[in-house]
């Protein structure tokens, strides 16, 4: 028995070893994956091209150029001239934002008065435009809270303690400088390790259907079960050995702290492989084409992996129907498995039924495959 | 020696029904050892499903099979053990070398570690591979991948090997090659259970069966299959091959009309018939008759007729009340 499955895996290897194209989905995929995943999906917004309309130009009015400026969160591109040059470059896409100083800014300041500064956002970029609205209220309340107090200053009045009378203290836990690439990169993991094991081990059955050598298998004393351990073995490994370069390009290349027990983080990526080993076991058993196969695979398990798990869309915002599926998608819980072990460094304690649930899910999905391909391959 | 041991493989009544289709029915075969057994029939008349069931993949629905003295509904774990197997599709991984398909057929079939080199050395001699172990399977020609394939199938040492159409696609010299190898096998005292659809290497064959919609209508060596034929054949040399067929075929009373090489065979007609219609009817069209004589059936002769004999009776049992012209 042991040497049928052994046969079986050195031989799988052996066709992985020799196609290039495999070593490309193995190796380069997850890697080119990555690197784009941790440099584009940036939900950090900075640098947002901004054009000021200053129709007062005063040094009062420029002061306020200049806290935008040294934000970091602006960068100011243009000074407009006249009011039509506003829905220009708004219309264009160049220019997300657009600052209208109203004439006698300075003066009325100065007077004690309540001044309207504009703020225009192109809102057709939902997020680009609240970030831009929230950044530019934020400095503008700064700037305001600052002449207040000179202002009071001026007039004699020296202040006592406490004005303003709070101020907040802004801290966010596990995550302190808010970079989006330490949330995206544990979930770039996550489903990148659906795409390969599932397609490779997938399309690796249904190609010996096509090639008839699979019709060999089933005359020779291999036994099914055999069969399905000698595929499933190699791709367990690949899946593993993917596991750890990404885990380790995000650490060593991302910076992405990983705080929590890396035995739990492999064991439950162990448990998440099989599940998705599993899934490509049950296709590989209905599709007769590997373009079938790749189908389908991405449809059952790439698209609700990447689209309904909490990857990039919270699960919470969903609709609620989006929510119920997502309960079923394996995803969802590694997903929060791995950013509690990367982020917040939690333990069992507090990850132990996500872990039984990805543990159920691989108990099905593994047995519901099993009895499938067994009853399959004896017809 | 026990019976099982004289006869590789014995069935009675065996029958394999997917839900209303009978695909094998009643089929009693009885095979010696150390013979060629040659299984003929068209496409979809239940080769390849005896074959799934003497091979034990596939579970009668009814009668008995036993292989190798291995029960097919109860042993089916043993029979794939002891035999070898091979098909049209040749079930070579294109991707890897000779040796490592051999190594592949090796590790499945369990062949002790010890031996397996010695083995493989035998199956490269006899394949004419040795040198080409590290050869890319992919860049063999047919004739090279289906003796690799045949050696796979060897390398446990089977005493029984079912062939399933094993020289489709390959050129008449490799053919001829292949059957001198299973000549040899069977002189060594290896059963060879072969199912082939060119009757030239039926006549290889030391007995043959054919099978027709799931029932075996002939049994017996090449000769006395063709002795069994009541019908005559005759042979007709003319010019024009194609359009005297086209004509002679238009005519029912002539019963079978077939190319067979330069020439035209014409089986179950009447010799007066053809000795008359005939000249008339290629004279009348311009085509140079050069000769008609009857002749020793062919098997494939043979084979058409009985399907042939097969056909109108089932019209006859279907359709009773008109009978077919000239019958």
């Amino acid at each position: 028995m042991k040497e049928r499955i052994f046969a079986i895996i050195r031989k799988e290897f052996l066709h992985i070893i020799k196609d290039p194209r495999t070593l490309y989905v193995v190796i380069g995929i997850p890697v080119i994956q990555l690197i784009l995943f941790g440099y584009a999906l940036t939900f950090d917004v900075k640098h947002i091209p901004t054009a000021f309309y200053d129709l007062d130009k005063t040094p009062k009015s420029r002061a306020i150029i200049n806290k935008f400026k040294a934000s970091g969160y602006f960068e100011i591109k243009k000074y407009l001239e006249n009011k039509k040059e506003i829905r220009e470059v708004l219309d264009s896409g160049r220019i997300r934002t657009v600052v209208v100083i109203p004439p006698g800014f300075e003066k009325k300041l100065e007077k004690g008065e309540k001044v309207k500064l504009q703020v225009l956002v192109d809102g057709s970029d939902p997020n680009i435009g609240r970030f831009a609205s929230g950044y530019a209220t934020a400095i503008l309340e700064i700037y305001s809270n600052q002449l207040k107090l000179q202002f009071l200053e001026k007039n004699g009045l020296r202040l006592v303690k406490g004005f303003p009378p709070y101020e907040d203290r802004r801290r966010a836990w596990y995550n302190e400088e808010l970079k989006s690439v330490n949330y995206i990169i544990p979930g770039v993991i996550a489903v990148l390790l659906i795409y390969i094991p599932t397609i490779l081990t997938a399309t690796a059955i249904v190609r010996e259907k096509e090639f008839a050598t699979l019709e060999h298998i089933i005359v020779s004393p291999v036994k099914s079960y055999e069969l399905m351990v000698g595929k499933i073995f190699p791709y367990f490994v690949i899946g593993v050995i993917d596991a750890s370069l990404i885990t380790l390009f995000g650490k060593l290349w991302f910076g992405v702290p990983i705080r929590g027990s890396l035995l739990i983080l492999s064991l439950s990526t162990m448990l998440y492989l099989l599940c998705n080993l599993g899934t490509g076991l049950f296709v590989s058993t209905i599709a007769q084409s590997q373009q079938v196969a790749s189908t389908i695979a991405f449809l059952t398990a790439m698209l609700p992996g990447y689209l309904l798990s909490g990857f990039i869309f919270p699960v919470e915002s969903m609709p609620k129907f989006a929510q119920l599926v997502s309960y079923l998608v394996p995803t969802r819980y590694y997903l929060v498995v791995i950013r509690g072990i990367f982020l917040k460094g939690v333990g069992l304690k507090t990850l132990w039924d996500q872990i039984l649930v990805l543990f159920v899910f691989s108990f099905l999905i593994i047995t519901l495959s099993t009895w499938q391909f067994i009853r399959r391959s004896s017809q | 020696m026990s019976l099982e041991e004289n006869f590789p493989i014995l069935t009675e009544k065996l029958t394999k029904k997917f839900d209303s289709f009978t695909a094998v029915n009643n089929i009693d075969l009885t095979i010696k050892k150390g013979e060629i057994f040659g299984f003929l029939g068209p496409n979809g008349s239940g080769k390849s499903t005896t074959i799934k069931m003497l091979c034990g993949i596939l579970e009668p629905t009814s009668g008995k099979a036993s292989v190798l003295g291995y029960d097919v509904y109860t042993d089916a774990e043993k029979i794939k053990e002891r035999i070898g197997y091979m098909s049209q599709k040749f079930s070579l991984y294109e991707d890897l070398t000779v040796d490592e398909n051999l190594e592949f057929y090796g590790g499945i079939y369990q062949v002790p570690s010890d031996q397996i080199d010695q083995r493989k050395e035998f199956v490269l001699e006899m394949a004419d591979l040795k040198g080409r172990e590290r050869e890319l399977t992919a860049n063999l020609s047919v004739g090279w991948k289906q003796r690799l394939a045949l050696g796979c199938a060897l390398l446990h040492q089977p005493e029984l090997l079912f062939l399933d159409e094993p020289t489709s696609g390959v050129d008449p010299l490799s053919r001829r090659h292949f059957w001198d190898l299973l000549n040899e096998m069977a002189e060594e005292g290896k059963t060879i259970f072969v199912t082939t659809h060119y009757m030239d290497e039926a006549e290889y064959c030391y007995r043959l069966a054919f099978i027709f919609e799931g029932r075996i209508i002939a049994l017996g060596s090449p000769q006395e299959i063709k002795k069994t034929m009541k019908e005559k054949v005759f042979q007709i040399q003319c010019d024009q091959i194609d359009r005297a067929f086209q004509i002679l075929n238009q005519f029912p009373q002539l019963e079978e009309v077939l190319i067979h090489g330069a020439n035209i065979h014409i089986v179950g007609a009447k010799t007066d018939l053809v000795k008359n219609l005939i000249p008339a009817l290629l004279k009348e069209n311009k085509i140079n008759l050069l000769q008609i004589k009857s002749i020793e059936p062919s098997l494939e002769d043979v084979f058409v007729s009985l399907i042939g004999r097969e056909a109108r009776e089932k019209i006859r049992k279907e359709f009773l009340p008109c009978e077919p012209p000239l019958n």
